[in-house]
Parts: C-alpha cells; structure tokens; sequence
C-alpha cells in the first residue's frame, strides 16, 4: 500500500466508465413508466475515487445498476474499457463483472453452506483466470491486509457486521477487478466500524483501483476525490476533493493518523457546506 | 472447484438432515422397488425361456378325447412343411375321487384339476426336474406337479395312492415336475409322470383315455396357419387348442403382476420423493433469493450458481441408487423364490442383467434430473431485485389479501391460516399432491386386490356373471350328459337360474366367396349378462355377439352383418354387440341359433341364491358323474 502512487498517476488517462444519454426508465404498468435516470453523462476516469451522493429515490442505486450491467438501460450507451454493455448478452456481461469488477453491497449475503474463507475464493475459482493455488495465496493476502485472517474458517454466522464487510471487500478484490462498485457500503455500520471500511477502501483506492460509491454519509464521502450529486435522474453538481492526507507512514489517516484528523473534519465541513447549498 | 462443492455438501448434509433423510429413503425405496421389479421381469422371461427351451414346449397343441386314428394325423403331420417335430402323446385321465396325495385327508375328489397320468415324453414337451432335466422316475416312483407341492404339502417320498376300488396301486414321490405347459394353477390339468411298466398297468385298469397332439414348428409364429390347416383337414378335434404364447403368458400371469404391482408402486415413490425435492428446493431457493441475486450480481454463471444447489441432490440420488439397488441384491433371491422355484433359476444373458442396476440407476437419475429442472427458476432471479430487496419474482403471488379484520367474529388465527393458504396456493396444491400420491400407493394393492376378487371381472373378460359355470369336456357322450345336466340342475331347489350354452362351429361367408370356420357360443344370453363395450346382447335369430377380437379381425361394428351357414342355409346376422373375452383365444361369438345338442362343446351356468354356499366343491360332488 506504499508505492501505489506513482502506478496511480500512469493509469489516470484512460476512461474505465463512458456514460452517454444513460436513461432507465421503470415500466410500472401499461403507460405508466418511472423515469429513473434521465439522460445522465458521466465518464470515470482510471484510479478516481468517486461518491455519488443525493436524497432517497434520486437514482444513485438505479445509475451504479445500469453502468455495471446488472440492470438493463432504456436508452443511452455504457462503454466499459471502451466496449459497450448495451450491446453484450447476459452472460458476457456476467462475465465482465465477474473478472473486471467488484461488488460491495451494505449487506453481503454471504453463502450459509460455505466458510467465510471458501465464500471468498468462490468467485476467484469460479473466475478462473488463476489457478487454485494463486486464488487461495490472493485471498490469504487480503483477508491479512484487512485483518480477519482469524475468522478465515468460521461460519459466516460467526462474525461481526464489521468483519462481514471487510469479507465483501475481499470478495470483490480476489479477481483483480478494474473498478470497485459500492453502493452503501458503510450503510449498516456505526461509524467506527465505517470509518475502518473507508481506511480499507482507501487503501484500495491508493493501490490503484477505480473506486465509485453510493452513499449517504458525509464523512463517507468526505474520503473520496469526488463526490457527484443527483437530482430526480439527473447528476446536478460534482465536486472534486483532493487525494485523502496520508501520514509520514504512508498509511491513511482514518483512526490511527491523527494529523490526518484534523484535515478530515475540514474536508466533511467543507463538503457539507456545499451540499447544505445544494439542499440535501 | 470440487473441493468447494465438497466443502458445501458436509455443511449442508448436517444443516437440513431431517428432510435428506426422508428424500433419501424415498429415492432409495424407489430404486430398491424399480431395480427389484425390474430383477423379477427379467428373472420371470428368463426362466420362461429357459423353461420353454430346456421342455421343448410344443408349439402347438390340440387336445383331443375319444377315438383316434393316429395313422391319419401321423400322415398330415409328416406331409405339412410347417410341422417340424410332432407327437401324440396319450394321457390317463385318473378321477380324482380316487387319487390321494400324501397324507391329505381328503381325496381330489374336491380338487379343481383335471388329472391325468403320462410318461416322460420321447421328442419334445419334456417334463422337467428342479434342475430342468427331463425327469424319469423308476418302477413306483412319481414325478408330481409342482402346484400340489404348496397346494397339498408334499415332499420328496411321500406316497400317492390311486384307489378305484377294483385297482388300486402306490407311488413314491421321486420328484416334483416343471411342466411348461401346464405349471401355472390358473390351467386347470396337471400331468403325474411315471414309469413305462406303472403306466401300463394304469392303461389296462382305467379306462379315461385323452390325446395331446403336439407339434413343434420350424416356424414359431407360424402356429395360426397350421391350426388352420388342421381344421381343414378336419382331423380329430374334441378339445382346445392352444397355442405356445398362451402357456406363455399364464407362466407369466402371476408373478408378471406381482412385478408390475412393485414397478407401479416404485414410481409412485418416485413421484413423492420428487415433490418432496421440489418442495424443499423451492424453499432453498426462496432463502437464499438474496444469496443467489448476489451471487448473480457479482457475475457468478447461472449454471454455476446452480451447481452448487445441484451438488447435493446428485450426491443423495446417487448414494441413494446405489443404496437401493445393494438392498434389493440382498433381497433379490428372496424375491425371486418363487419364481425360480416354479420356473427353474436360469442364469439371465449379460445384457439383461443389466436392467436392474439400470433401474436403480434412472431412479437416481430421475431425481437428479428433476432437481436440476426445479433449480431451473434460479434464472428467474434478478440480481436487481434480490439486492433492492423485492420477494421472488412469481414466487409470492399477491392473491387478493384478506384483511385481518373481516368480520367481528372470525378468530384472527384462522383467518392468518386462510391468508396463508390464500397466499401460497402453490405450496398447498403441492402438499395436496403429496397426500393424494401417498393415497395412491395405499390404495393400488387394495384396489389389485379387490379387482381380483370382484365377480362383475369376469364379466368383463367375456364370461358372464354367475355363481358356477360348468364346462362339459368332449367325449362321446356329451349329447346325452348334457341332458341329463340340464334335467338334474333344473330340478334342483337351489338353482334360481341357470342357462345352457352350446359352443358349435359355424362356416362364416366372407363376402369375396372364401369360408372360414368360427366357434360359436349359442344359447340364452338374456339371463345372465355380461359387459359389453358397445352394443347389448343378441337377442333373436338373427343377431350376432362378437369378441373385440373377432370383430376386429373381421372388420365389422355395431349395425355391421355377416352370413353364417346355418344348417346348410345362408343367413346373414347382425351384429348387436361387442364385448372383451380372454377365453378361448380370444375369438369367439355369441348368438342365439338353436343348435342340436349332437354337436361340441358346452357350458352350463347356474344362478344360486346368494346366501347359500357357492364354492365348487358341493358341484363337482354333484356334477361329477357328468364331467368324470
Ligand atoms: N424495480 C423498480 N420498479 C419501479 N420503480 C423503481 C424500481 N427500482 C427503483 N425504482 C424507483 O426508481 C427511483 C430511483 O430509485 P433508486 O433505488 O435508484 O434510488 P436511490 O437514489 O438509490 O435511493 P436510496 O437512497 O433510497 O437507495 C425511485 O423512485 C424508485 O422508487
Ligand atoms: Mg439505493
């Protein structure tokens, strides 16, 4: 988590998200359709860290859907590494999601019948770019640099709402993916056990990875480079933050960087400010 | 990969132990019933054929009682190219009233079997040993048919007496005799076997002598043709005359049922255990709906996602198979004794005993197969909607909800149990289903039983209803016999009713000037009824009854006519009536034609009332001096 930074700054150019004319409408009867999205262009760029904030029912959730190829848009066009998703069939989109991105959801839903070890390298197995081998090395890694390593052969039963998150992320890592997706990752959690995702994907985020989450918190947001805001289907305003202070360790300045602190109560202020103006 | 989905099925075999273990033994009851059954059909064709082949069971055979001029049908046998072998085989025919099998009390007197005494034949028609030799008893020794080894409890030398009074002579059990032709106790002649000297002694005292007239064809299935070729050559013909397929068939009728009883039952089995896999499936998939839409969402394949649910339903068929085919291993002989006992144990070729395994191994195959088919709506999950937290698309239908409070009375918990039927109508229907398949498998032997035991089943298979029926075998008397049954059964008090019937055989006409000779049963039909498919019973001279079979053969339906030959004059007949026959072939015909009593075959029937005693025994006693 240390030399990531130079890696960071060559990845910037390309575009991983293109979003033209994104528009999804729900169809809730016969003429009668709920337009969720409304015509949103957005682009995000390699190693961004972006938050997408906005009221209950803007569209956050319903916008993460459809650029991930999970939900089917009405109308518009997604380029992914510049292949577009409208195009693809189900399966190859299932694919592209199962190798070029990661999922983290405010509830995992792990499988009951698996370890919380084999729920983590179910997907890198399933994935199968890497061996057995590599898979359960990667999975070691992660579960060391989140630190349940401890909890690694317990029942998903046997740990903490915390610890269940830090699973997920573990999960949505074990294939290398391009782009983290969120959407309310820290929702269930106090805002300790939030504050030490955030570090978590912080970190992730400093490695490299193109990190993109929904949420409602603004200490959550106040972690990440830019936060967008939407409005009845439509991005309203976008504010770009700088790179999150690191301590002289390099690490993150979450709980443990205490001259981090100070700037992150600054950087929340600030953001709440401008979202105060914007009337969230 | 393997690895995981082993890892998943010991977590999963102890989370949900009670419901695998009944899904087990219902597929493994399965398996051990369908591989069983399966075990006994192959067993029972393999031993028929064995039987059949090891006997040289004739092909076809005409009895015939009275005179016989053996040069005659030597001579067309011999100049008939479809005749491979032939024999005339003569039998005593021994009354049972002097015959007693071991230590019986009673002599066959009461017996239902026409018996007679043979010696082991020469070419073909073997009668068999418990090794499926050609048995040759010695000088006092008799071979018995296996059915009074059961029926009157007999074993290897025991005695069996023959006492007419003025003869009388005793044998030593040397065996207990396979007769292919005879062996089932539905075939109501058995054969004793004994040696040539004995046999000669019995020829010069009993005086009863019938023929078997047995051919063996080059042709198999050629036997219709040479029935055919017989009657023409009108050659000696008082009696049946039966063909090799329904030995066959009466070999196979008992223990076939049996088979066909287990196998119907297996798969009722199946169907329970299936709804079972569908009822808990359904309820996984309903459990783990967010679990599945995630796995979806972050891009696991559906086929996978279904594996994994799939793995232990593959697990538990195939153990469970594998489980039910070892039991009935175990259980085979058991099941197979009577077979085997009745009908020799003959080794099946290879290929046929793979059928039982293979039987276990469908059943397994079934499930699993089914399994995957229910896991099918895995698909119909939505990533979207299982993280935005909506139920199971067409899962939980919305069914008009009731309101808790309806009236002021309606106690709130039924009314939630009305709400939660209303609600999951599937659910229920599912577990209807379930009690009715379960109703089903108690009530099949029950209804097999009762069928068996209802009079009105004789009705439809082309004997009409009646308490006793007499059939009057072909000797030279049989004219004045006849009379004299009739006078005796109308004088008695007991009788209510009774109608005689005279089978005679009639030239048919066909339409392009060919003629054709067709047995037909005459008489009065109105008194006691039979079923019939279509149509109603003759009545008049000129109306006709025809056997599904006959009609088929002879193209012709209700309202249809044919021309019958009657007394040397055309009269052409119409078809008043269809019904279902087993006797005779299959083929017969009934009309009310008055015919002389000179002629063939006859059958009384006599109606009793239904409180007195109505088994056979107190006839024969009575009807002897007729049939002896
Ligand atoms: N399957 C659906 N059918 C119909 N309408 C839907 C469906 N899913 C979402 N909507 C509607 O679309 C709009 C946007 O929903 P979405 O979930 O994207 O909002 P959100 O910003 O994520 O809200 P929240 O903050 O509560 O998660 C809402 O008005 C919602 O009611
Ligand atoms: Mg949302």
């Amino acid at each position: 988590m240390k030399t990531m930074n130079t890696m960071n700054m060559s990845r910037t150019n390309s575009t991983v998200i293109e979003a033209s004319q994104l528009t999804k409408n729900y169809v809730l009867g016969k003429d009668n359709e709920l337009p969720a999205l409304k015509a949103v262009d957005l682009s995000i760029q390699r190693g961004e860290f972006v938050a997408v904030m906005g009221a209950s029912g803007s569209g956050k959730s319903t916008l993460l859907y459809n650029i991930c190829g999970m939900d089917r848009m009405s109308s518009g066009r997604v380029l992914f590494n510049g292949v577009e998703l409208s195009r693809l069939p189900e399966p190859a989109l299932a694919r592209i999601r199962l190798t070029n991105m990661g999922f983290i959801f405010q509830q995992i839903h792990l499988l009951k019948n698996l370890s919380i070890f084999d729920n983590i390298v179910l997907s890198g197995y399933l994935c199968g770019n890497r061996t057995r081998r590599e898979v359960e090395q990667r999975a070691a890694e992660l579960m060391e640099q989140t630190g349940i390593t401890e909890i690694a052969g317990n029942d998903i039963t046997q740990a903490s709402g915390g610890q269940l998150q830090r699973v997920g992320i573990c999960r949505a890592l074990i294939n290398k993916p391009d782009i983290i997706f969120g959407d309310e990752p820290t929702g269930a959690l106090n805002s300790k056990a939030s504050g030490e995702i955030m570090d978590l994907l912080g970190g992730v985020h400093r490695e490299g990875t193109t990190v993109m989450l929904v949420t409602h918190d603004v200490k959550v947001a106040s972690r990440t480079e830019r936060v967008l805001f939407m409005v009845d289907g439509c991005i309203v305003a976008e504010k770009r933050l700088g790179a999150w202070p690191t301590d002289e360790n390099g690490s993150d300045g979450g709980v443990a960087g205490v001259g981090a602190n100070a700037d992150g109560k600054a950087r929340e202020a600030e953001l709440a400010q401008w979202l105060i103006e914007l009337g969230f | 990969m393997m690895a995981i989905l082993f890892r998943i099925l010991r977590r999963d075999a102890v989370r949900n132990r009670v419901i695998m273990v009944v899904i087990f033994a219902l597929v493994a009851m399965s398996a051990f019933l369908l591989s069983s059954g399966a075990g006994l059909i192959v067993q029972l064709k393999t031993s028929i054929d064995a039987l059949f082949a090891q006997s040289m069971a004739p092909h076809l055979v005409q009895m015939h009682a009275g005179e016989l001029d053996r040069k005659q049908v030597e001579g067309w046998a011999a100049a008939n190219p479809l005749v491979d072998q032939y024999q005339i085989v003569e039998m005593i025919t021994v009354d049972g009233s002097h015959l007693t099998l071991g230590s019986w009390p009673s002599t066959e007197d009461n017996g239902v079997m026409d018996i007679s005494f043979v010696v082991q034949n020469e070419h073909f028609d073997f009668l068999l040993d418990r090794n499926n030799q050609p048995m040759l008893p010695g000088p006092g020794e008799i071979g018995v048919p296996l059915y009074y080894r059961e029926a009157r409890d007999l074993a290897l030398g025991d005695r069996v007496r023959i006492d007419t009074g003025a003869f009388s002579r005793e044998f030593r059990i040397a065996g207990f005799v396979r007769d292919a032709m005879m062996n089932p106790s539905i075939i109501h002649s058995k054969r004793f076997l004994v040696h040539q000297s004995d046999y000669a002694a019995l020829r010069s005292n009993l005086p009863g002598i019938e023929y078997l007239i047995e051919f063996h064809l080059s042709d198999a299935s050629r036997t219709g043709e040479l029935a055919a070729a017989y009657t023409e050559a009108r050659l000696p013909d008082r009696g049946p005359s039966v063909d090799h397929r329904i030995f066959r068939v009466f070999n196979a009728l008992t223990d076939g049922m049996v088979a066909a009883v287990v196998v119907v039952l297996s798969l009722l089995l199946m169907l329970i255990a299936v709804l079972c896999l569908r009822f808990t499936i359904v309820a996984t998939i309903e459990e783990d709906y967010r679990e599945i839409g995630v796995m979806k969402a972050i891009g696991m394949d559906r086929r996978d996602i279904r594996r994994i649910y799939l793995i232990k339903y593959i697990a538990l068929g195939g153990i469970a198979a594998v489980a039910g085919y070892l039991v009935s291993l175990a259980a085979g002989p058991a099941l197979r004794a009577n077979i085997t006992d009745f009908l020799g144990s003959a080794e099946a070729p290879l290929m046929l005993q793979l059928i039982p395994p293979a039987a276990a191994v469908l059943v397994g195959a079934m499930v699993v197969g089914s399994a995957a088919l229910i896991l099918r709506r895995v698909h119909r999950i939505s990533a979207v909607a299982a993280l935005r937290g909506r139920a199971v698309d067409g899962g939980l239908r919305r069914v008009g909800v009731l309101p808790l409070r309806t009236g002021r009375r309606a106690a709130v918990n039924i009314v939630l149990g009305i709400r939660d039927v209303t609600q999951r109508p599937r659910l229920f229907a599912l577990v209807v289903g379930i009690f009715a398949v379960c109703s089903a498998i108690i009530l099949v032997p029950f209804h097999f039983h009762s069928t068996l035991n209802d009079p009105s089943l004789t009705a439809y298979m082309g004997i009409s209803r009646s308490d006793i029926r007499i059939d009057l075998r072909q000797t030279d008397r049989v004219a004045t016999r006849f009379e004299e049954m009739v006078d005796t059964v109308a004088a008695d008090a007991e009788v209510a009713r009774f109608s005689p019937l005279v089978t005679a055989r009639f030239t048919l006409l066909h339409e392009n000037g060919t003629q054709e000779s067709m047995a037909v049963e005459t008489g009065d039909f109105s008194r006691f009824p039979l079923e019939f498919v279509k149509g109603a019973a003759p009545r008049g001279e000129n109306e006709i009854a025809l056997s599904v079979l006959n009609a088929q053969d002879l193209e012709r339906s209700l309202g249809d006519s044919l021309v019958l030959l009657v007394d040397g004059k055309e009269r052409a007949l119409t078809v008043s009536g269809i019904y279902q026959d087993v006797t005779n072939g299959g083929r017969t015909a009934k009309a009310p034609i008055p015919v002389e009593l000179s002629t063939r075959g006859s059958s009384i029937r006599r109606g009793l009332p239904t409180w007195t005693d109505t088994s056979p025994r107190l006839w024969d006693r009575q009807s002897h001096n007729w049939l002896g």
